[in-house]
C-alpha cells in the first residue's frame, strides 16, 4: 500500500481530468457530463481512504513523503517545483475534500436538473475540487497561492452562476475583491518568507524546509511576524474572519450545493489549513499566535450573534461558518493545532450535511427564507433527521463529532498560558451558547409549527438523500477518531502530526512559565478520566520512542475526558436549546419575536419574575441589540468600509483621470506643442517673401559682421 | 601697376550692382545687377592674379573668372526663362509682385 | 540549419516583410482579395521561416549569440549590420512573427475605412520588419533604425485608418516618441565617443563592463531611460497611449500592445542596463517608485474608464509597470520576470485589443454604458473568449498574466548589487503596493466583465442580430488562447528559454 502515497498527485490529477473532459465533451453524455465528475471524485475517494489509511497507521509522527520536479527556472538559479507533500494533515484534506466533493457532485445531480449551464457547473465543480487539492498537496508555498487563487476564481463564477440578476453579480464581485485583497497578503507574505530560504535550496518556496528553518530559529523576529501577518491576512479574507468576512454571507447567491462544497467544508477552510502548515513557523511568534487569537475569537463570538436575526436559512449557516471558522482560528492560535484542524476535519461534514440539507429544504419549498417553511418534518423526514443529527454536531451536543472538537478548542485555550487562552475558552463556551441556540431556532422554525409553504413540500429523491445520510452518520463517527475513546497512539493528533511539529518548541514559553498557566487547569485536568494528574505528562506526546517532551512543546498528545468541560458544555447545549425552545417551538416566525414571547412574558414575569429578567437583560440585548448591532456593524459599517473604499478609489480614479491626467500631465504635453504653434505664427511674419528685403537684411548683416569683426581687431 | 585701381573699380561695380538688387523692382534689372556683381568679382580675381602672382604658372584666378563667366550664363539663361515665365503668367516683371514664397 | 553558420537565415527572416511589402505594391488595387492573401502567404512564409529558426535554436546554448551576421555597414562611422539572435530576443522575436501571421489572417474579412488594403497590409509589413529588426540588431545604429522605422507605418496606420480622432492620436504617438528617441540617440553618440574603442557593437559595450565614469553614465543612462521610457510607457509618460490605442484600428493596436511596448522595456535590458550598469543602478530605485506608481495609477484609471479600448489602453500601463519592477529589481529573477512580463502582455492585450476590436464590429461602439451588459446572452462563446482574457490578464496563476507579475514582486524583494542594504524598505513598500495593485486590476476587470458580459441585454441590442464569433476569428485567435493557457501552465516556455541568456547579459550588470 506504500505505493499509495507516492500516488497521491493522482488524487489532484484525476478532477482536473475530469473538469477537462466535461468542459470538452460534457455536452454529449447522457448525464450531461455530471457522470465523469462522479466518477473521478469517487475514484480520488478511494485514493484519499487508502492514503489516509497509510498515513493514518504510520508510526507517529510520519515522515512526510515530498516529491516535486522542477517546473521552471526562475532566474539566478532558484526554481519553481510543482510537487507533493503528503503528511497526516495532506491525508486529512484529502479525505475532507474528496468525500465531500463526491456528495455534493452526487446531490447536484439532482438538484441542478434541467439548470441552464448544467455542464458548465459541473465542469467548475471539479475545476474546483482540483484547485482545492493542488493547494492541500503543496510541496511550497507558490504552488498554494495557485491553488489559492484558483478556488478563488471557480468560488467567483460558481457564486455568479446566476449571472443574470444583478445581486448575484455584486456577490461574486464583493467575494472574489475581498479574498483578492487578503491574497495581497498572501504574496507578500510568501515573498517575505522566500527571502531567509534563498540559501537553502533551489526552491526558495518550499514549505518542509520553511518549517525547520523556524523551527530551528533560523528566521528572524521580523521576517516571521511580517510574513505570518501578511499570510494571516489572507487567511482572514478566505476564511471569513472579521473583518473581511463580509463576502461569505453574500456568497450563498450561489446554488446551495456549492454552498456546502465551498462555502462551507473546503474553499473557507483553505486559511486554517495553510496557517496549520505552516504552523512551526506562526510558533515563533507569541504576537502573530495572539493576533490570530484575537481575530478568531472576535470572529466567532459576533459572527455567532449575527446568525440570531436572520430569516435566510443559508444565512444562517452562513455566518455559523462564520463563526466556527472562528473556533478554528482561535485553536490555531492558542497552540491548539490539532484541534484546530480536528475542528476543521468534522465541521467539514456536518456543515456540509447542513448546507446539503438547507438545499433539500429549498429545493422543496422553493424558497430560502424560514418563513416559508415550518412543518417540514412530516414532509421530509429523511431530510429532518439529518438536519438535526447535523444542527446537534454543530451545537456540540455531547459525543457528536462537532462536541469532540468543541471540546479540544475549548481545551487548547485552557492549556495556553497566556490571557488569549482564557479569552478563547470563556468566549468560546458562550458562543457555543449562541451556536446552540440559533441551530435550535432553526429547527423549530423549519421543522415545527404549520407548514407555510406555498408549494406542497416533498421529500427530495434518492441522489440528494443519500448524500446526506452519509454525511449524518459522519457527522457522528468522524469525533471518534480525535476523543479518548480512541486509540493514545493512533488519533487524530498522531495521524497530523508532523515530525518537526513533534519536536518543535514555542521560544516564547518558558519552562516554569507554562508550568504555572496551567497550575489553575491543573486540578480540573486531574478530574480527567484518563487521570492525567500533571501539566507534564498532559503535554506529552506519546512519541515513536515514547519519550516526553518539554514544556513548551506544541503538540498536545492524546486526547483525554475534560469533565468540566463536558459538563460546561453540556450544560450550555441544553440551556440554549430549553431557551430555543421557549421562544421558538412555536414555530412562528411571521409572528414579531417580541409578541411571540408576549404572552409567555407575561406569565413568567408573574410568577417568577427570572424570565422577564432573561428576557429584557438577556434576549433581548442579545437578540435585539447585540445581534442587530452586531448585524447592522458587519452590514453597514464594516461592509460599508468595502462599499466606501470601492467608492473613494473610483472617485479616486475619476480625479487622477479627469484632473491629473488629462489636465496636468497630458496638458503639460500639449502645452509644449502649442507653445511651438504660438511662436511659430508670430516667427513666420520674417518669411515675407519679398527676395530684395532678403538680399537687404544679407548686406546688411554682412556690414554688421565687417564691422564687428574689424572692431575686434 | 597698383591694386588700388582695379579694387576701386570693383568695389564702384559691386555697390552699384547691390544697389540694383535691392532697389530695382524689375527683375530683368535686378537680373543685370546681379551681372554686375559677378563682374566685380571678376575684376578682382584677376586683378589679384595679375598683380600679386604674376609668376604662377597655375593661374587659379583666372580659371575661377572664366567659371564665374561660364556659370553667370548659366544662371542668366535660367533667370530670364523664369522672368520669362513670370511675365506669361502673371503679365508683370515686377519682383514687389512675386510673394508666393511668403509665409 | 546550423545555428552558428545559418546567420542567412535570420537574415532572410527579417528582410522577407520588406520585401514583401514591395510584392504587394506590384499588385494592382482593384485586386481586394488576391492582396489580402498574398500578405497572409508572406507573413505565413516568414512565421514558418521563424519557427524553423525556433526550432534549429540551440536552446542548450541560449547565452551566447546564435544566427549571428556581423559585416561591416557604414563604415565611415564604424557602423556594422550586426543581427544575431539569443535567449532573450527569441521569445519576442517569435511573439512578432505570430502576432503579424494573425494580424494578417484577421485582415482577411476586417478592415476599417478607407478599405485599401494594399497600403495597410504593406505598412504593417513594413512595420514587422522594424519591429523584428529592433530585437535582433546587436549594433547600437542599426538598432536606433529600426527603432524610428516602426515609427513610420504605425504613424500612417493610426492616422489613415484609425477612429474619429485619429489625426490628433497619430501626431501625437508619432511626436512624442520621436521626441524622446532623439534624447536616446544623443545617449548612444555619448556611448560612442565616451567608450573609447569607438564601436556600437552592444556586446562589446557590454563587456567592457561599464563606459565611462558613475556621471557620465547617469547621465546617459537618464537619455536613454527618456526615449525608453516613453515607448515603454512608463507614468508619467504614457498619456500618448490611451489616445494612440483607441483611435488605432485593431491590427495597429493588437502590434502596437503586443510589440512595440515591448521594444521598450528590451531596449532597457538590452542597451541600457548592461552598457550602463552603474547608472541603472542609480536610477533603479526610481525606476521602481514610477512602475509601481504606474500599477496603482493606471488601474485606477481604467476604473474611470467607460470606453473598452481605452480601459484595455491603461491596463497596458499597470501592467508594463509590472514589467518595469522586474528591471527595477536589477537582478536575474527580475530580468526574467521582466521578459515574461513582456511576452505575456502581448499575448493577452494583443488578445484583448482583437476582443475589443470585434466588440466594436459588432456594437459599432465602445461605450460601455451603450453595450449594456447581456453579451453572454447575446454572443455566448464570444463572452466566455472576454471573460477568459480578462481573467488571465488580472493575472490569475495558471495563465500566461500570473508570473512576470509574481516574478517581479518576488525578484523585487532582494534587487540585486547594493540595492538591498540602500533601499531594502523601499523595495519592500513597492512590493506591497504592486500587490494591492493586483487588487484593482482584479477590480475593473470584473467590473468590466460585469457590466459587458452578465446581465440581460438591453433593449436595444435583444433584437439585434450580433454574430458570435466568427471562422477567421477563431483562426486568428486560438493560437493566442492557447498561448495565454499555456504559457501559464508550462512557464519554463519562456523563462527556461531565457535564463541562459539573462544569466549572461546580468554577469555585465552587477559583475
Amino acid at each position: 500500500m506504500d505505493w499509495m502515497l507516492d500516488y497521491a498527485w493522482l488524487v489532484p490529477a484525476l478532477p482536473l481530468l475530469s473538469a477537462a473532459l466535461i468542459a470538452a465533451f460534457g455536452k454529449l453524455m447522457p448525464g450531461k457530463g455530471s457522470e465523469l465528475g462522479v466518477l473521478s471524485l469517487a475514484v480520488a475517494f478511494l485514493l484519499s481512504v487508502g492514503i489516509a489509511w497509510e498515513t493514518f497507521t504510520a508510526p507517529a509522527p510520519m515522515e512526510p513523503v515530498e516529491h516535486a520536479f522542477e517546473w521552471s527556472p526562475l532566474g539566478g538559479g532558484f526554481v519553481i517545483e510543482l510537487g507533493m507533500l503528503v503528511d497526516g494533515l495532506t491525508a486529512m484534506m484529502f479525505l475532507l475534500v474528496t468525500l465531500v466533493s463526491l456528495m455534493v457532485h452526487i446531490y447536484s445531480r439532482e438538484y441542478m436538473q434541467g439548470e441552464p449551464r448544467f455542464t458548465f457547473f459541473f465542469a467548475m465543480l471539479s475545476l474546483f475540487t482540483f484547485s482545492m487539492l493542488l493547494l492541500v498537496i503543496a510541496n511550497n508555498t507558490l504552488q498554494a497561492i495557485i491553488g489559492w487563487e484558483l478556488v478563488g476564481l471557480c468560488s467567483f463564477l460558481l457564486i455568479g452562476f446566476y449571472w443574470e440578476k444583478k445581486p448575484n453579480q455584486d456577490a461574486a464581485n464583493k467575494a472574489f475583491l475581498v479574498t483578492k485583497f487578503g491574497d495581497v497578503g498572501l504574496i507578500v507574505g510568501v515573498i517575505v518568507l522566500s527571502v531567509p530560504m534563498f540559501g537553502a535550496s533551489g526552491s526558495p518556496f518550499n514549505i518542509l524546509e520553511l518549517n525547520q528553518a523556524a523551527a530551528d530559529g533560523a528566521i528572524g523576529q521580523g521576517t516571521i511576524v511580517l510574513g505570518m501577518l501578511m499570510i494571516f491576512l489572507a487567511c482572514v479574507s478566505k476564511s471569513g474572519q472579521m473583518p473581511l468576512h463580509v463576502w461569505l454571507p453574500d456568497a450563498m447567491a450561489g446554488p446551495t450545493p456549492v454552498s456546502a462544497l465551498i462555502h462551507a467544508a473546503t474553499m473557507v477552510t483553505a486559511g486554517i489549513f495553510l496557517l496549520a502548515r505552516l504552523y512551526p513557523v506562526m510558533a515563533q511568534s507569541l504576537l502573530v499566535m495572539s493576533v490570530v487569537a484575537v481575530v478568531g475569537v472576535i470572529t466567532l463570538f459576533f459572527a455567532g450573534l449575527v446568525a440570531l436575526v436572520q430569516d435566510d436559512l443559508k444565512k444562517v449557516l452562513a455566518y455559523s461558518t462564520v463563526s466556527q471558522l472562528g473556533y478554528m482560528m482561535a485553536a490555531l492560535g492558542v497552540g491548539g493545532y490539532t484541534a484546530g484542524i480536528f475542528h476543521l476535519f468534522t465541521h467539514g461534514f456536518f456543515k456540509a450535511l447542513l448546507f446539503l440539507g438547507a438545499g433539500s429544504l429549498i429545493h422543496a419549498v422553493h424558497s430560502n427564507n424560514m418563513s416559508d417553511m415550518g412543518a417540514m418534518r412530516k414532509a421530509m423526514p429523511h431530510t429532518f433527521w439529518t438536519f438535526i443529527v447535523g444542527s446537534i454536531a454543530l451545537a456540540g451536543f455531547p459525543l457528536t463529532a462537532g462536541f469532540f472538537s468543541k471540546d479540544e478548542v475549548l481545551v487548547a485555550g485552557q492549556y495556553w498560558p497566556y490571557a488569549t487562552g482564557g479569552l478563547v475558552f470563556w468566549v468560546g463556551l458562550a458562543a457555543a451558547f449562541v451556536t446552540a441556540f440559533y441551530m435550535a431556532r432553526v429547527c423549530f422554525l423549519v421543522f415545527w409549527g404549520e407548514s407555510r409553504s406555498h408549494h406542497p413540500p416533498h421529500e427530495s429523491g434518492r441522489q440528494m438523500v443519500a448524500p446526506l445520510v452519509v454525511l449524518a452518520i459522519l457527522s457522528i463517527a468522524s469525533g471518534y477518531i480525535g476523543s479518548p475513546v480512541w486509540d493514545d497512539d493512533n488519533n487524530f493528533g498522531t495521524w497530523t502530526a508532523t515530525p518537526v511539529l513533534a519536536e518543535a518548541d514555542y521560544p516564547f514559553v518558558a519552562d516554569d512559565e507554562l508550568g504555572t498557566g496551567l497550575q489553575g487547569g491543573g486540578e480540573v485536568l486531574a478530574g480527567g478520566a484518563q487521570g492525567q494528574a500533571g501539566s507534564a505528562s498532559v503535554l506529552a506526546v506519546e512519541g515513536e520512542e515514547g519519550e516526553g517532551l518539554g514544556a513548551g512543546s506544541i503538540l498536545h498528545g492524546p486526547p483525554s475526558w475534560h469533565l468540566d468541560v463536558l459538563l460546561m458544555a453540556l450544560a450550555v447545549f441544553l440551556a440554549a436549546v430549553a431557551l430555543a425552545w421557549r421562544i421558538y417551538g412555536r414555530g412562528k416566525p411571521e409572528e414579531d419575536p417580541t409578541l411571540n414571547m408576549g404572552p409567555l412574558t407575561t406569565v413568567l414575569v408573574n410568577k417568577y419574575g427570572f424570565d422577564d429578567f432573561g428576557y429584557r437583560y438577556i434576549v433581548v440585548p442579545v437578540r435585539d441589540h447585540a445581534a442587530r448591532w452586531a448585524s447592522w456593524s458587519s452590514n453597514v459599517v464594516l461592509d460599508g468600509i468595502v462599499a466606501g473604499a470601492g467608492k473613494l478609489t473610483r472617485d479616486a480614479a475619476m480625479t487622477t483621470y479627469r484632473v491629473l491626467d488629462q489636465k496636468v500631465i497630458d496638458g503639460g504635453v500639449n502645452g509644449a506643442a502649442f507653445s511651438a504653434a504660438w511662436w511659430s505664427e508670430r516667427l513666420k511674419r520674417v518669411q515675407s517673401g519679398d527676395v530684395q528685403r532678403y538680399a537687404a537684411v544679407l548686406v546688411a548683416g554682412v556690414i554688421v559682421l565687417v564691422v564687428v569683426f574689424a572692431a575686434a581687431r | 601697376m597698383s591694386l588700388v585701381g582695379p579694387l576701386l573699380l570693383a568695389t564702384f561695380l559691386f555697390c552699384v550692382g547691390i544697389y540694383g538688387v535691392i532697389a530695382r523692382r524689375n527683375a530683368v534689372l535686378v537680373l543685370m545687377s546681379v551681372e554686375l556683381m559677378l563682374n566685380a568679382v571678376n575684376i578682382n580675381l584677376v586683378a589679384f592674379q595679375n598683380l600679386l602672382f604674376p609668376a604662377e604658372a597655375a593661374v587659379s584666378g583666372h580659371l575661377f573668372a572664366l567659371f564665374i563667366i561660364a556659370v553667370a550664363a548659366a544662371e542668366v539663361g535660367v533667370g530670364l526663362a523664369i522672368v520669362l515665365n513670370l511675365f506669361r503668367t502673371r503679365a508683370t516683371v515686377n519682383v514687389d509682385d512675386v510673394d508666393l514664397m511668403r509665409w | 540549419m546550423d545555428p552558428q553558420t545559418a546567420g542567412w537565415a535570420l537574415v532572410v527572416a527579417l528582410f522577407l516583410p520588406l520585401a514583401g511589402a514591395g510584392l504587394l505594391a506590384l499588385i494592382p488595387a482593384r485586386l481586394d482579395q488576391q492582396i489580402r492573401r498574398a500578405a497572409v502567404v508572406i507573413t505565413g512564409v516568414s512565421f514558418a521561416l521563424v519557427a524553423a529558426i525556433t526550432a534549429a535554436f540551440d536552446f542548450g546554448d541560449a547565452g551566447t549569440l546564435q544566427f549571428v551576421t556581423d559585416v561591416s555597414w557604414i563604415s565611415a562611422i564604424d557602423a556594422n549590420f550586426h543581427v544575431a539572435i539569443d535567449g532573450i530576443s527569441l521569445p519576442l522575436f517569435f511573439l512578432t512573427y505570430l502576432l503579424t501571421f494573425l494580424c494578417a489572417i484577421y485582415t482577411l474579412s476586417n478592415l476599417p475605412a478607407p478599405g485599401k488594403p494594399k497600403g495597410f497590409l504593406g505598412l504593417m509589413l513594413l512595420l514587422q520588419t522594424g519591429m523584428a529588426g529592433t530585437f535582433v540588431a546587436f549594433d547600437l545604429i542599426l538598432f536606433f533604425i529600426f527603432w524610428e522605422l516602426v515609427l513610420v507605418p504605425m504613424f500612417f496606420m493610426i492616422g489613415m485608418w484609425g477612429g474619429p480622432r485619429r489625426e490628433y492620436a497619430s501626431v501625437k504617438f508619432f511626436l512624442y516618441t520621436l521626441f524622446a528617441s532623439i534624447f536616446m540617440l544623443v545617449a548612444f553618440l555619448a556611448i560612442y565617443f565616451q567608450a573609447g574603442a569607438e564601436t556600437w557593437s552592444i556586446p562589446e559595450l557590454s563587456a567592457a563592463a561599464g563606459v565611462g565614469g558613475t556621471t557620465f553614465q547617469t547621465w546617459a543612462f537618464l537619455g536613454i531611460f527618456f526615449g525608453f521610457a516613453v515607448k515603454v510607457p512608463m507614468w508619467p509618460f504614457h498619456t500618448w497611449l490611451p489616445d494612440a490605442h483607441t483611435e488605432a484600428p485593431t491590427v495597429g493596436s493588437v502590434l502596437l500592445a503586443g510589440v512595440l511596448l515591448k521594444m521598450g522595456t528590451y531596449g532597457f535590458i538590452r542597451i541600457a542596463l548592461p552598457i550602463l550598469p552603474e547608472g541603472a543602478m542609480r536610477f533603479a530605485p526610481m525606476i521602481g517608485v514610477l512602475a509601481v506608481i504606474g500599477i496603482i495609477y493606471g488601474s485606477l484609471c481604467c476604473l474611470a474608464q467607460t470606453d473598452v479600448k481605452r480601459l484595455i489602453a491603461f491596463s497596458s500601463v499597470g501592467h508594463m509597470g509590472f514589467v518595469m519592477l522586474g528591471i527595477a529589481a536589477m537582478n536575474e529573477a527580475g530580468i526574467q520576470a521582466a521578459l515574461f512580463g513582456n511576452i505575456a502582455h502581448g499575448v493577452i492585450t494583443g488578445m484583448l485589443f482583437f476582443l475589443a476590436g470585434s466588440m466594436h464590429e459588432r456594437y459599432h461602439t465602445r461605450e460601455i454604458g451603450v453595450i449594456g451588459g447581456g453579451m453572454l446572452v447575446k454572443m455566448p462563446k464570444y463572452g466566455v473568449l472576454l471573460t477568459y482574457v480578462a481573467v488571465a490578464s488580472l493575472g490569475l496563476p495558471g495563465l500566461a498574466g500570473f508570473w512576470g507579475e509574481f516574478a517581479a514582486m518576488w525578484a523585487a524583494i532582494s534587487p540585486g548589487g547594493d540595492l538591498g542594504d540602500a533601499y531594502g524598505g523601499l523595495y519592500l513598500g513597492l512590493v506591497i503596493f504592486a500587490a494591492i495593485g493586483t487588487v484593482l486590476t482584479a477590480g475593473y476587470f470584473l467590473w468590466l466583465l460585469q457590466r459587458v458580459n452578465l446581465g440581460q441585454p438591453p433593449a436595444r441590442w435583444a433584437d439585434e442580430p450580433l454574430d458570435d464569433v466568427l471562422r477567421i476569428e477563431w483562426v486568428s485567435w486560438v493560437p493566442l488562447l492557447l498561448l495565454i493557457l499555456a504559457l501559464g501552465v508550462f512557464p519554463r516556455l519562456v523563462f527556461g528559454v531565457q535564463d541562459a541568456a539573462v544569466t549572461n547579459l546580468m554577469s555585465f550588470v552587477t559583475g
